[in-house]
């Protein structure tokens, strides 16, 4: 049963309120006869018809429909909804497949339109330029509603109010990417099917604005195609083009997040599984390690091990210049140090022994010991109260003294 | 080139000793970066017949290449990457941008908070607070990271991290797509 428009709009005129709550509701997956006398209720005034009137009305008028899948649930007719969502700008996105079926509605009209032009059928041409003009109109729009909806989708990704993971976003914008404007841009770049399928068109009008025999009033309306094809065209590659702008950075900078969150989530299930070990970190790293400090403090030497390296077996050796004083590479191991330590407990000042004990040893050298030997288990270590201060290497130590001794046996 | 010129080369013994003990110099290191910037070509060469690879990284910083499986330094910091990429991912922040324009604190980290983050830093030896602090310091030092108090901020090597999560998403995708088939 048909709707009549007039009552249509008076009747959307006035509850607007309600058609925006049915039209959400719809978008959510429907909604049961409760809910629908409670949108009706709470967006009726007391001046309005009652509430079982304005719930007809809504039927009658073919607002909403009962879904297909269950009995008293109810959504949205698909037109009106369609409309309302082009009202309240709220895009969806259309399948590429669609747009490929405008195309091969408009080649089987196209070759109907070329028979009818050759035949001089000016009433065949009508009905197939009607037919071409509409095809033409729908892909305007999809292109234009893609375009938004692409758009308003890669916003929504960029703010992430939703706080969606990083997995969901990326999932979404792939998404974006394969079902639309992959194909699309197979369609426009690659194949260039649409292409060739339009000029094929633009021919056959231009034939058809050539044709003498056909009604003036007719190629009129072919003369207006020729305008509207020309602008859609236009409008399909620049929606394509700006939704690939848009889309573009978004997909490539989420598919590398997703790439960095994958990469991190299955590293630490290995840890998990297998112990960090197992990720073989320290091999893909290689971070180097060079504990001999001073090994290449001496200048002769590093210009020596550097012509060793160029050395080839022509002309005569080089020489370590003996003439220059070589400061030998002094190391001290905190190991041997904590050992020579044990073996001559007790010690008064752990630190006045160290410099004692290495005379030769830098500071370095002799802090690195004593953070080993602050550490030693199993003997008794008493800071004295008193702070005292010690020159060595040029550097002035301030410090508590740390007297070392075994430890006591413990008697019962 | 000759060799003189090279043993003249600005900052040598400092940049050496950063480089050698695992430092990552980049740009924040001011003057020993601009410098090697400024001789790269010399630098590389003379590192290099003395038995050092100097890499630079596609994000511009510089650091030697050490042996294969030497040392047991990286696992822990990795770790710690690894848990930051997947607290924040989780999270829906940008990740890339999150860690390398964020300030962190260390209240805000969350590798001690979660359960399944604390266990895997446990097994690593980093149960509380002053572990994980310790374990920063020594990310500050080989130059991933800049800390000021209990405030972190990364710095352009931490990329060594994130190029290791791309590395593992692409072998466990090779795995992935091996075993379907």
């Amino acid at each position: 049963m048909s709707a009549n428009p007039q009552a249509f709009f008076a009747f959307a005129a006035r509850y607007n309120a309600l058609l925006k709550d049915v039209y959400d509701a719809s978008s959510r997956g429907g909604f049961n006869d409760a809910a629908l006398w409670q949108m009706v209720i709470q967006n009726r005034s007391s001046e309005d018809s009652s509430t079982e009137f304005i719930v007809n009305q809504l039927r009658k008028l073919n607002i909403i429909e009962e879904c297909a899948d269950a009995t008293s649930k109810f959504t949205m007719t698909m037109h009106v909804s369609t409309f309302l969502g082009f009202l309240y700008r709220e895009h969806r996105l259309t399948s590429i497949y669609v747009i490929q079926g405008y195309l091969q509605n408009m080649e089987k009209n196209r070759t109907e339109l070329d028979n009818a032009i050759l035949e001089s059928n000016d009433d065949l041409c009508d009905l197939t330029l009607t037919d071409i003009a509409a095809s033409i109109e729908d892909m305007r729009y999809d292109s234009r509603n893609n375009r938004d909806a692409l758009m308003h989708e890669a916003l929504r990704l960029k703010q992430n109010k939703d706080k969606l993971s990083t997995e969901q976003r990326f999932t979404i914008v792939n998404r974006l990417w394969e079902s639309y404007l992959n194909p699309m841009k197979e369609m426009i770049d690659v194949k260039e099917a649409m292409d060739a399928q339009l000029d094929a068109l633009a021919r056959s009008l231009h034939c058809g604005l050539n044709k003498r025999e056909i009604n003036i009033s007719i190629r009129d309306k072919i003369r207006t195609l020729f305008s509207t094809l020309t602008r859609m065209r236009r409008n399909v590659s620049s929606d394509f083009r700006e939704s690939l702008r848009n889309i573009t950075p978004l997909y490539e900078s989420l598919h590398r997040e997703s790439g960095l969150a994958r990469g991190a989530a299955a590293a630490l299930s290995i840890a998990h599984k297998k112990g960090v070990e197992a990720l073989g970190i320290n091999g893909r790293i290689r971070l180097p390690v060079f504990r001999i400090n001073n090994l290449m403090d001496c200048p002769s030497l590093l210009d020596y091990l550097y012509q060793l390296v160029e050395q080839d077996d022509q002309g005569e050796a080089h020489k370590i210049p003996l003439d220059i004083p070589v400061k030998h590479p002094y190391y001290l191991s905190p190991g041997a140090a904590v050992k020579r330590l044990l073996s001559e407990l007790p010690v008064s000042d752990a630190f006045v022994w160290l410099s004692h004990a290495y005379v030769d040893a830098g500071i370095t050298d002799i802090l690195r010991a004593y953070n080993q030997i602050i550490r030693l288990n199993h003997v008794q270590h008493a800071f004295s109260e008193e702070r005292t201060r010690k020159i060595i290497g040029g550097f002035e130590v301030h410090y508590s003294p740390l007297h070392i001794q075994h430890q006591e046996m413990q008697h019962e | 080139m000759n060799d003189d010129a090279s043993f003249s080369l600005p900052h040598l013994k400092e940049t050496f000793q950063q480089l050698r003990t695992g430092r990552h110099i980049s740009m924040e290191d001011g003057v020993l970066y601009q410098n090697i910037i400024k001789h790269e070509e010399t630098f590389t060469k003379l590192f290099s017949k003395l038995g050092f690879v100097m890499e630079k990284h596609a994000k511009g910083f510089f650091y030697f290449r050490g042996e294969e499986k030497v040392g047991d330094r990286a696992a822990l910091m990795a770790l710690f990457m690894f848990i930051l990429v997947d607290h924040l991912a989780g999270c829906g922040a940008p990740i890339e941008q999150s860690i390398m324009a964020h300030e962190f604190t260390l209240d805000e980290l969350p590798h001690l908070k979660a359960e399944r983050y604390s266990m895997l830093m446990k097994d690593g030896g980093i149960a509380d607070n002053e572990a994980l602090e310790k374990l920063l310091k020594r990310m500050e030092r080989l130059g991933f990271v800049s800390c000021k108090g209990t405030h972190i901020r990364f710095r352009t090597p931490a990329y060594r991290f994130l190029d290791l999560c791309l590395q593992i998403h692409q072998e466990t995708n090779v795995e992935d797509a091996d075993e379907a088939a």
